[in-house]
């Protein structure tokens, strides 16, 4: 009980310091709305900007959704986590065959 | 396809009303996409589309907001132990060729039949995919629940796997060993339905599923890196043409990096038979939905006649549906993910009680 109640509190905690750096970097792409639309539309080697935004905003904002569902107490199965951890394989390996062996005598 | 618009025709002034329709249909398809492996592409696209946003531009955005949330719901997945990479990366490049094909196909017919013809073909190969997919794979999906029985490797995939057709490929995180020859079709499969109806992880999951052997969570998990890898190769063509609206992009995707978590972890709670029951409703609303567009396509190219008040109401009919495909998808996915989610804590809750 004391892990999930650790990690939920460190998940507030980082929910809310993503969640101030989300809110930073939308405040900051809709006040320059325009001049940002222009640059990442402008078409060329340009189309590195649109994909550059949306994978800083993926980790800034992706962060903040994550730390937010845990701190919510919404998490995986318990179950998974423990099938993670053994690496549990459903399909079965391919055994090789044992080789005859021939008995002396 | 890549039209000139000026920039002050490409783009919309966005308003409140706008803003949170995207947020939430973004939230709804992350659900869905994090789930299923993919969707959320059928409503957005014509969603903004409803908003003003020339089809084009609709397109390329969604596409740039798809692939950072494909890559987010592949990251949590992979640490659930779900997602081949390998498989993804494999099936994604083989899904970018088809992409490329279906793009021509679809020229070629936007040149004979203009852009009515070009929509028919369109809601033709939806309607045919979705409801011949879809009705197999809910008929499996409800065949394994009343049997109470695990998800078993169909008889053709054992088949194709049996083969030795070089250069033959181990993949270890699904446990399969299998031609590459067998893989890339169902790439290129998906890489030409996501050209024509844009979602290919209809075809992708189920050929994954039926195909190569893989089991649901897996197929599903590992679309997403398969969208991954479709989703930036097409957003950096697009933006090369200039046709994001990057607004629109971080608008769909504070919705969606929700979303997307929060149908991945939904994903541990089900048994794989879940997963295929969500995809086929949603597949066969869908294909409902597109039926009920394609009067207005006979209607534009001559072929029927039909009063513009019904076109007009069966038009917003088959919008609504689609929205409702979403949202039925979404009920699903949270219900049994509470359900889920309660029975595990009455079970930790009578083993804590039991006596020791």
């Amino acid at each position: 009980m004391s892990t999930i109640k650790s990690r939920q509190s460190s998940a507030k905690l980082k929910a809310l310091v993503f969640g101030a750096a989300s809110i930073a970097l939308y405040s900051l792409v809709f006040t320059h709305a325009d001049t940002v639309l222009h640059y990442c539309a402008r078409g060329g080697f340009y189309n590195l900007l649109p994909v550059s935004a949306v994978f800083l905003f993926s980790y800034v904002h992706g962060s903040f959704a994550s730390n937010t569902w845990t701190a919510l107490g919404i998490e995986a199965s318990h179950k998974s986590a423990k099938k993670t951890a053994t690496k549990d394989k459903t399909a079965p390996k391919t055994q090789k065959q044992a080789r005859p062996q021939v008995m002396a005598g | 396809m890549h039209e000139t618009i000026s920039e002050a025709l490409r783009f919309i002034d966005l308003g409140l009303v706008g803003i949170l329709f995207l947020f939430f249909v973004g939230f709804v398809g992350g659900l869905v996409s994090g789930f299923i492996g993919s969707g959320g592409a059928f409503v957005l696209t014509p969603g903004m589309m409803s908003l003003g946003v020339p089809g084009t531009v609709a397109v390329a955005s969604n596409m740039c907001h798809k692939f950072p949330k494909a890559l987010v719901g592949a990251i949590k997945r992979y640490r659930y132990g779900q997602v081949d990479i390998k498989m993804g990366l494999i099936v994604g490049i083989s899904a970018e060729i088809g992409v490329q094909i279906g793009i021509q196909v679809q020229r070629m017919i936007l040149a004979a039949w203009g852009q009515a013809g070009s929509n028919l073909y369109v809601s033709v190969a939806f309607v045919v995919v979705l409801v011949s997919v879809g009705s197999f794979v809910l008929r499996d999906a409800l065949r394994t629940k009343r049997s109470g029985a695990e998800e078993k490797t169909t008889k053709l995939a054992k088949k194709l796997q049996s083969i030795n057709l070089w250069p033959m490929i181990n993949f270890k995180q699904s446990g399969i060993r299998i031609s590459f020859w067998f893989t890339a079709p169902v790439g290129l499969g998906a890489g030409l339905l996501a050209a024509t109806i844009a979602v290919g992880g209809f075809a992708g999951v189920p050929g994954m599923i039926y195909l190569i052997g893989m089991t649901s969570l897996m197929a599903s998990a590992t679309e997403l890196v398969v969208a991954f890898v479709m989703g930036m190769g097409g957003t950096l063509i697009w933006a090369w043409f200039g046709m994001v609206d990057i607004r629109l992009t971080l608008i769909i995707l504070a919705g969606s990096l929700f979303g997307v978590q929060l149908g991945a972890i939904g994903t541990t709670y089900v048994k794989d038979w879940m997963i295929k029951y969500v995809m086929a409703t949603i597949m066969l609303i869908v294909a409902v939905s597109r039926g009920l567009a394609m009067p207005k396509y006979l209607v534009q190219l001559g072929v029927l006649s039909m009063s513009e008040n019904v076109v007009y109401i069966l038009t917003k009919v088959s919008f609504g549906l689609m929205c409702l495909a979403l949202l039925i998808g979404a009920f699903i996915i949270l219900k049994a993910m509470f359900m889920g989610r309660r029975a595990e804590r009455l079970a930790t809750a009578a083993a804590a009680a039991a006596p020791s």
